[in-house]
């Protein structure tokens, strides 16, 4: 069974939401604090975290900073509606997808399960990809670029996965929002494009050279060719 | 506020100068006219007794003290006509009581004689002496050099003196009067472009007069309304984000109830949802605005290339549009950059292009451009809609207002977002006008400040692959 930490303060709202996700199969453990949630969630093996980000004590967006570093758990924000920059600072943190609040719980399930869907499929055992000088083993979940280890999270793992896999293709937005967020492309919902300028930056790649914005359509990652010649002239 | 104090400053300027000037000519009028007969009675007894005490010399030196101070010549004669003083009258008198001009060619003629001098008409005093003779004194007028050496000069300094003194005078009184004024103006325009802390009486003025009374009412009137708006916004956002947890809730319990419903339940509480979810987004739009009016500080300083934002809404749009049957396209794009936040523009240009979509009639387009015209980038929206009345047209941009209350709640918005576009876009220095189209449709313009930065030259953009 699917095990869900739910950090958030409000508590009436956490036993709803337990009982809501036991309807859906999930077994939820709720705590109401920053300092607790962040305990649970180093210590525990959570399929998992559910993270608001208004909590008394230490923030959401706190808690999210100081788990990256020692974890890979999923984690899904809930930001205050109306406070986009949370939104931006918490996948700039590594979180992998958010939902204001208030939500529709049918969407908080979609997301849930889209991230567990992702992060199950990830571990199938895949076929080394290997495009110029940047290698990706779905297998160890780990990227090289020269020879050098780069650190992704999940969600840009995936997405960098399904670029390099799509390699001299436009992908479009829609595209990568439905086969790698496992959700229905929202026109107005920017949380592709931030996801994709943090791995180009983590590519070091910042003249967007390897991955092209292909502009109201969605992004390409250039051919080896290109990236060969672009080496070779170095 | 320089016009009034120019105008000020030169009218009372003006009438000062006027002022001294007639004062300075007339109190030479005086003086030399106007000498009163007991001026005239006491200087020919002094000159007299002068004459009778020391003789010629007395007399002389008298004399010569008498003309220093005055502008007139005097002479002092006897029964016989005689002059005392041993100075001669000076000669070349013409008729009209002028000096006359020496005549060119041969002799001079003789000083004029007490008989001449008495047909001119010149003011003249006789007294009976303490010696039993009749002495008459005469004033002259000076020499024509004398007259120009005393008085040009004088005239001229005293003008000058005048002048500068009084403009100095005028100049302090004319800041004293408007000063306040400007500073109270420049307080209510603050005021108006919506920086209620505002305050007239910071720079410094404290008065009790008039002036100083309406400074310190206006400061008043501005504290109470800056109050008065402090507190509704801040009950705006405290309701709003009081709101949220019940409504988070809500939306909870919806979701769980709809999993354990009767099928008889289910269309009433996905009515349930529907409306939670539309509570939702007001929810968001409201918080977002007032957050945009709470001028709390945001980051501002990205240049922002509107090109490709403009694109790129345009094209989310019209994505979004197409499933209503409506579509957005680009007509005209050029290259400009503007400094600000490319959350807050983007949400600007995407409300309203999304207004635009919801009110333009089905299988039309929205027409969406953008241009520099001078300094100001302008992204015009054009839908092809049924408009809105001309008198509605100023309003738009109010929170919660509607055009017409029916027709809008079937269209799902709430009035919120062209309220949000404007503070954005205020917020970057520029401004949103909505004008009716031609020969229909609403006609939205956001006007920008255009970043110029120093390299004119476009950096190229190798990110971007152009797709027809």
């Amino acid at each position: 069974m699917k095990q869900v930490l739910l950090i958030d303060d409000d508590i009436e709202l956490c036993s709803l939401l337990t009982d809501y996700l036991q309807t859906e199969g999930f077994e939820v453990e709720a705590v109401h604090n920053g300092e607790s949630g962040l305990q649970k969630a180093l210590g525990g093996n959570y399929s998992i975290v559910v993270l608001d980000v208004m909590l008394p004590g230490i923030s959401g967006l706190d808690v999210l900073r100081r788990l990256r570093p020692q974890s890979r758990v999923p984690v899904l924000l809930l930001t205050a509606r109306g406070e986009d920059v949370d939104r931006i600072v918490g996948l700039e943190l590594g979180a992998d997808d958010y939902v204001p609040k208030p939500f529709n719980t049918r969407e908080l399930l979609a997301r849930i399960q889209a991230i567990l869907r992702r992060v199950q499929g990830g571990q199938a055992p895949g076929t080394i990809v290997s495009v110029g000088d940047v290698t990706l083993d779905p297998g160890a979940r780990t990227v090289q670029r020269n020879g050098q280890k780069l650190d992704f999270t999940s969600v840009e793992f995936d997405l960098l996965r399904y670029l390099l896999e799509n390699a001299g293709n436009v992908v479009p937005r829609e595209e990568l929002a439905e086969r790698v967020l496992g959700r229905r492309f929202s026109p107005f919902d920017r949380s592709i494009d931030m996801h994709i300028s943090k791995i180009r930056r983590k590519l070091l790649d910042e003249s967007d050279d390897l991955i092209k914005t292909v502009r109201g359509t969605g992004y390409i990652y250039a051919k080896p060719v290109v990236a060969a010649e672009r080496t070779g002239s170095k | 506020m320089r016009s009034l104090f120019l105008k000020i400053f030169l009218a009372f300027w003006g009438a000062m100068a006027v002022f001294v000037t007639l004062a300075s000519i007339t109190t030479l009028l005086i003086v030399r006219f106007q000498t009163t007969d007991s001026a005239m009675e006491t200087m020919t007894r002094t000159a007299t007794q002068a004459y009778l005490s020391g003789g010629p010399a007395a007399l002389h030196n008298y004399f010569h003290q008498l003309e220093r101070d005055q502008l007139f010549r005097v002479i002092l004669f006897d029964e016989q006509g005689h002059e005392l003083s041993g100075r001669p009258a000076p000669r070349f008198l013409g008729s009209d009581g002028q000096y006359a001009p020496p005549p060119a060619r041969g002799p001079m003629p003789p000083p004029p004689s007490f008989e001449d001098l008495s047909k001119q008409h010149f003011p003249k005093h006789t007294i009976l002496a303490a010696d039993g003779h009749r002495y008459t004194l005469m004033l002259l007028p000076p020499s024509r050099a004398h007259l120009w050496f005393l008085t040009a000069p004088t005239r001229l300094i005293g003008i000058l003196v005048g002048l500068c003194a009084t403009g100095i005078i005028c100049f302090l009184l004319a800041r004293y009067v408007t000063r306040p004024i400007a500073s109270l103006r420049a307080a209510s325009a603050r005021l108006a472009a919506g920086d209620l802390s505002a305050r007239a009486g910071a720079s410094g003025i404290h008065r009790r007069d008039e002036i100083g009374s309406l400074v310190h009412d206006f400061d008043r009137m501005a504290e109470r309304i800056e109050n008065l708006i402090t507190t509704q916004r801040r009950l705006l956002t405290d309701i709003s984000h009081e709101l949220r947890s019940p409504l988070a809730r809500l939306n909870v319990a919806v979701g769980l109830a709809r999993r354990q419903a009767e099928p008889e339940t289910q269309s009433a509480l996905e009515r349930i949802e529907i409306e939670a979810d539309r509570l939702n987004d007001m929810l968001q739009n409201l918080l977002t605005l007032s957050r945009l009016e709470s001028g709390e500080p945001v980051e501002m300083r990205t240049a922002v290339d509107l090109a490709p934002l403009v694109a790129d809404v345009v094209a989310d749009a019209d994505f979004e549009a197409q499933a209503f049957g409506r579509q957005v396209a680009l007509i005209s794009s050029t290259a400009c950059k503007v400094e600000g936040n490319i959350t807050l523009l983007r949400s600007a240009i995407e409300n309203v292009v999304r207004n635009a979509v919801r009110y333009t009639d089905e299988n039309t387009n929205v027409d969406v451009g953008l241009a520099v015209r001078g300094t100001q980038a302008v992204i015009t929206v054009q839908d092809q809609g049924p408009g809105v009345p001309e008198e509605s047209l100023p309003k738009l941009f109010l929170p919660f207002y509607r055009v017409d209350a029916t027709r809008d709640r079937n269209t799902g918005g709430v009035g919120l977002g062209l309220s949000i576009a404007e503070r954005a876009v205020r917020l970057h220095g520029g401004s949103v006008v909505a004008r009716n189209g031609k020969p229909h449709g609403l006609v939205v313009q956001l006007e920008l400040p255009c970043l110029f930065t120093q390299s004119p030259t476009p950096k190229l953009e190798p990110a971007t692959v152009k797709t027809s």
